[in-house]
């Protein structure tokens, strides 16, 4: 024995709506048809509730009634109503068999679906409700379709459920059985189409309240009552997938954005251009006559370089560039003194351009030298001091996105190459000694233009040994061949991969 | 023997003599005759009459100025002119023992070489009896309580104020029926008449063409559907009906002539009517605010309206036609309906009975220049033919299914408040619609002034038995009901003025016969007012139709024998 108990508020619905259904088509007295103001119109004819409907005028021959109604066919069903929200549902454009009829009270958009026995209505919260006139205790309900049917449960009597909307929106017949005997038997055929229209005129026309799951474009800013397709603002109780910020490496396996290939072309091309000025340059440098070496910078100011650890990595470079420049005594010291302060600063601009960026101290590909034997004190003692991990990483993010304009996804993946060549022994920057400057110039290509590196730029010969007496940064330098200017090409080859 | 008889020879000269002067004798005699012809000629008076402008022989300018008759058959067949009937109160009491019924004069059932048509069946002719006589009083109830003070425009329906043309025509005949019937005397009548067109005059036409199709019945002002303040259009099948008792009116109280004329000559008819003679109503594009123009009317009541327009002079010849047309068989009748698709056209081909008894009771189914001939032949023969299968088409329903069966349009208590109770509609016979179209069988009924209608003009069994079935359904203070529900629901508990006005016509149909009477003054004010200025051309003023502008008298194949 089954029960279909009515919920309060469907109840309480049913007792406002029904004398209104019950009278509608009969009560209403013309000597008060006020009822065709403007105002007592809920409806606008002229906004189309489905596809191909259209407004027409009323063929009035009395004073008074509604100059026009909409009609057209949706869901298979033929329908046509009037401004104050009277509306009819049937298979056929005549409207005469198996109509669905719906009803609203005066001037509100509290409507009604009536066909025979069945009675459908929207409560308060969105959902639909249905009646079914002569319901007892112990009486099933089913869902017949040709010759197989279902049994409905008896939530269907409730609120419905979108499932149980969804079913009895298929069509079908919905037949009353007490004891296994048919007692009742209604068409469901328009019964989706009259809960898109009672929605629809539920969200006063709202064009994404619209039959037939149409696409919604633009759908903030209103209510959520009436609504059949939901706007993003919509909290489901359902578990629904974070949609926190993820990190771009996550989503790098499905697809990369196009606009990152761009940049990395733009970013090579910047660095091929600057590489190639500095070549330039140094080539006229070099051209000079009886230019002397240029005194070494000073040994802080290139124990300032590699480490960079404060929150601005420029500052001290900066300061060490605005160092007064060391004496020149050789003749011509003027231009070659300034061409060699020029390229000091280029090189050490560049050099804290790559550290900041995070670029391994050995090459990514594991192909590098062997680490220098000559580290120095100054990077020894830049190893040694305590440098937080997390926000330079964090700054090395933030300087990858917001300086070099490196996309998220480009930015995360060389500061995790950075972190897996501190990790790995072999590329280990843990051994002060394998942080080769001069290797990390050689495979950036602007290594060449040091002072006093002329000839190997040159790729004059005759490299002289390393002189023991010379600073500490200058005693890292040695020789580089011009086939290492290569070495950057690859790198990128390697991080990046072909964007077409 | 020699002869002795001797004839005398005369010679040649003699016979040249004898010639000549027979010769000479004969030009003597002939000069004497014709100086003697001559002189007579010459002294005989002068009896030649002159043409003198405006003059009887002067009929060019005479038109131009419009003063001169319409042109109608008494005037060329030299046929004796109807004669208006007296009041029901002053007939003698053998009235009708004197009417010519025409029974012996032709076949039934044929049409003449004029083409008019001699129905089969008679109409009822007489006085009233005291049920018609109640009958009429509560329908005259109707105007008595539902008559604003204020404009003396007559409410449509019920206590509701507002009426439209069509409805306010309802109301003139009802105003001439209860003269004519005594229910009201002379100085009520021209109280009520002149305050009427008082009223009518002053009305603010839509777009200053021609009467918005409703009016608020207490201001007169023009008002939507929905009885604030606005404008609609206008529709050429009210104005054509309200067209066709303004000139009852007028032909039965000539002094009302001057206010009558003076209403039309307010309006524009630019626009009503097309060059081919095709009606067209008028309604506002909703999103542009312009005027549209298109054409109204369908088979019965395009034709009702178009001789309402005629009778004044214009030429509705298209609207005036059958064509296009269609028939449904139904119960063996060949039913006429429009041939316009509504599915094309947008607008629905309902057949009712009320545009033929509209036609039969005011105008005798004659044309708008007939003048001369008897109740019993009608010279738009077509139409009462036409009229006759609307009839034996319910009956046959009656008899074959015993569903009493007078369908009309009428106004319903509620949603839809009015429906189509059509005999055929949109494919569908018995086919009862709302104005947007919706199958609404629940609705049909006997409309009560379809029954009395019939019962008028076709004195049969059957229309016996409508006529028992609604002649008591009545609220003795509010009037006669709209009719009886078909499917058992009752009476159509709704007064209106068409419903009473049409059931007083009919019961002052049996009483006077056709209720249009001739026209018997020589001239009218409205073809001779503004001669003088362009506002005739301006207004398409029409001037007082010639023989070649009558209607055209047709005839279509009659139906003789059941087609099932």
């Amino acid at each position: 024995m089954r029960q279909f108990p009515l919920s309060g508020a469907a109840a309480l619905a049913l007792w406002a709506i029904l004398p209104v259904a019950a009278s509608g088509q009969t009560a209403a007295d013309p000597a008060s048809a006020d009822g065709f103001a403007s105002e007592n119109a809920v409806l606008d004819t002229s906004i189309p509730f489905a596809i191909g409907a259209r407004e027409a005028m009323q063929e009035l021959r009395g004073a008074f009634g509604w100059p026009t109604f909409q009609e057209g066919l949706v869901g298979g069903v033929y329908f046509r109503f009037d401004p104050d929200g009277y509306a009819r549902f049937a298979p056929t454009p005549r409207l005469d068999t198996d109509i669905f009829e719906v009803v609203c009270r005066p001037r509100t958009l509290s409507c009604m679906g009536r066909k025979g026995p069945l009675s459908v209505f929207l409560n308060g919260r969105g959902q639909f409700e249905i009646k079914l006139d002569g319901v007892q205790e112990g009486d099933t309900l089913h869902l017949a379709e040709g010759v197989s049917e279902i049994q409905l449960p008896e939530q269907v009597l409730m609120p419905l459920t979108a499932q149980l909307e969804t079913l009895l929106g298929s069509g079908g017949e919905l037949v009353r059985r007490r004891d296994g005997e048919e007692q009742a038997r209604v068409s469901l055929t328009g019964v989706g189409a009259v809960f898109a229209y009672l929605r629809w005129v539920a969200a006063k026309q709202d064009y994404t309240v619209l039959p037939r799951d149409w696409p919604v474009p633009n759908a903030a800013g209103l209510t959520d009552a009436g609504r059949l397709t939901k706007p993003q603002s919509w909290a489901s109780p359902m578990p629904q997938p974070q949609t926190q910020p993820m990190l771009p490496v996550l989503a790098m396996p499905t697809a990369a954005p196009d606009p990152a290939g761009s940049e990395v072309a733009e970013v090579r091309g910047e660095l091929n251009l600057l590489r190639e000025l500095l070549l330039q340059r140094s080539a006229e440098a070099a051209a000079s006559p009886a230019a002397p070496p240029a005194a070494a910078p000073p040994a802080a100011a290139q124990a300032d370089l590699p480490s960079a650890p404060a929150a601005n990595p420029a500052a001290p470079q900066t300061a060490a560039m605005l160092a007064p420049p060391p004496a020149d005594p050789a003749p011509h010291g003027g231009l070659a003194s300034l061409e060699a302060r020029i390229i000091e600063l280029q090189r050490q601009l560049n050099l804290g351009r790559m550290d900041a960026i995070g670029v391994p101290l050995t090459p990514a590909d594991g192909a590098a030298e062997p680490a220098s034997s000559a580290p120095g004190d100054a990077l020894e003692a830049v190893a040694e001091e305590p440098v937080p991990e997390n926000a330079k990483m964090v700054e090395h993010l933030s300087y990858l996105m917001t300086e070099i304009g490196l996309d998220p996804q480009m930015a995360v993946m060389l500061l995790q190459m950075q972190v897996e060549g501190a990790d790995t022994p072999a590329m280990s920057g843990a051994d002060p000694a394998a942080t080769d400057l001069t290797e990390l110039l050689t495979e950036i290509g602007i290594a060449a233009p040091l002072p006093g590196t002329d000839d190997v730029v040159t790729g004059e010969a005759d490299p002289a040994p390393a002189d023991p007496a010379m600073p500490p940064a200058a005693a890292v330098l040695r020789p580089v061949s011009p086939a290492e200017y290569e070495l950057l090409t690859d790198y990128f080859k390697s991080v990046f991969p072909p964007t077409e | 023997m020699r002869s002795t008889r001797q004839t005398s020879r005369k010679t040649i000269r003699f016979g040249g003599l004898a010639f000549g002067a027979s010769a000479l004798g004969m030009m003597a005699l002939t000069a004497t005759v014709a100086i003697g012809a001559r002189t007579i000629f010459l002294n005989q008076p002068d009896e030649a009459v002159p043409i003198m402008a405006g003059g009887d022989r002067d009929d060019l300018p005479a038109l131009m100025r419009g003063n001169l008759p319409s042109v109608t058959t008494s005037m060329v067949r030299d046929e004796p002119r109807r004669e208006r009937p007296p009041r029901m109160c002053e007939m003698p009491s053998d009235y009708y023992d004197r009417l010519d019924d025409g029974s012996a004069d032709a076949p039934p059932g044929s049409y003449t070489k004029r083409n008019e048509y001699v129905r089969p069946y008679k109409p009822r002719r007489g006085f009233l009896s005291e049920r018609e006589m109640r009958a009429a009083k509560v329908a005259w109830h109707y105007f008595e309580t539902f008559t604003q003070e204020e404009t003396g425009l007559a409410n449509s329906v019920g206590s509701y104020p507002s009426t439209t043309m069509w409805d306010t025509a309802s109301y003139m005949s009802g105003l001439v029926a209860a003269y004519e019937l005594c229910l009201i005397e002379k100085p009520e009548f021209d109280r009520r008449a002149v305050q009427l067109l008082t009223t009518l005059k002053t009305l603010d036409l839509f777009r200053d063409e021609l009467p918005n199709k409703v009016y608020h019945t207490r201001t007169g002002a023009k008002v939507n559907y929905a009885n604030k303040d606005g404008e609609i259009g206008f529709s050429a099948l009210d104005i054509g009906r309200f067209l066709i008792w303004m000139r009852i009116m007028k032909n039965r109280f000539p002094y009302l002539g001057n206010s009558i004329d003076s209403v039309l000559l307010k309006w524009d008819f630019s626009n009503v009517i097309d060059e081919e003679g095709l009606m067209r109503g008028a309604y506002v594009n909703k999103k542009t605010g312009d005027t549209v123009y298109a054409q109204e009317g369908r088979l019965g009541y395009e034709e009702y309206a178009a001789k309402g327009f005629a009778l004044w002079g214009f030429k509705p010849i298209l609207s005036h036609r059958a064509e296009p047309f269609l028939t449904a068989s139904m119960f063996g009748v060949a039913v006429p309906y429009d041939g316009r698709d509504p599915r094309i056209f947008h607008s629905q081909n309902y057949v009712v009975t009320e545009s033929y008894l509209q036609d039969g009771l005011e105008l005798g189914f004659d044309l708008p220049h007939d003048d001369t001939t008897p109740p019993w032949l009608h010279s738009d023969g077509w139409r009462a033919e036409f009229a006759d299968r609307i009839y034996a088409v319910q009956e046959a329903r009656w008899r074959q299914t015993g569903f009493m069966t007078a369908r009309s349009e009428h106004n319903v208590k509620g949603s839809p408040y009015f429906v189509y109770d059509s005999i055929f509609s949109d494919g569908y016979p018995w086919n009862t619609v709302t104005p947007r179209g919706d199958y609404s069988p629940k609705h049909a009924a006997v409309a009560a002034k379809a029954a009395l209608g019939m019962w008028a003009l076709w004195d049969t069994e059957y229309t016996d038995v409508l006529f028992d079935a609604i002649i008591e359904l009545y609220d003795p203070e509010r009037g006669m009901y709209e009719g009886l529900y078909e499917g058992g629901q009752g009476r159509v508990e709704i007064v209106s003025a068409n419903n009473n006005g049409i059931i007083l016509a009919a019961l002052l149909h049996k009483v006077q016969g056709p209720i249009l009477t001739p026209y018997t003054g020589s001239t009218e004010v409205w073809f001779t007012a503004y001669r003088d200025q362009n506002v005739r051309e301006k207004r398409n003023y029409p001037d007082p139709p010639r023989e070649e502008d009558w209607l055209p008298a047709l005839r279509h194949s009659i139906q003789s024998e059941a087609d099932y």
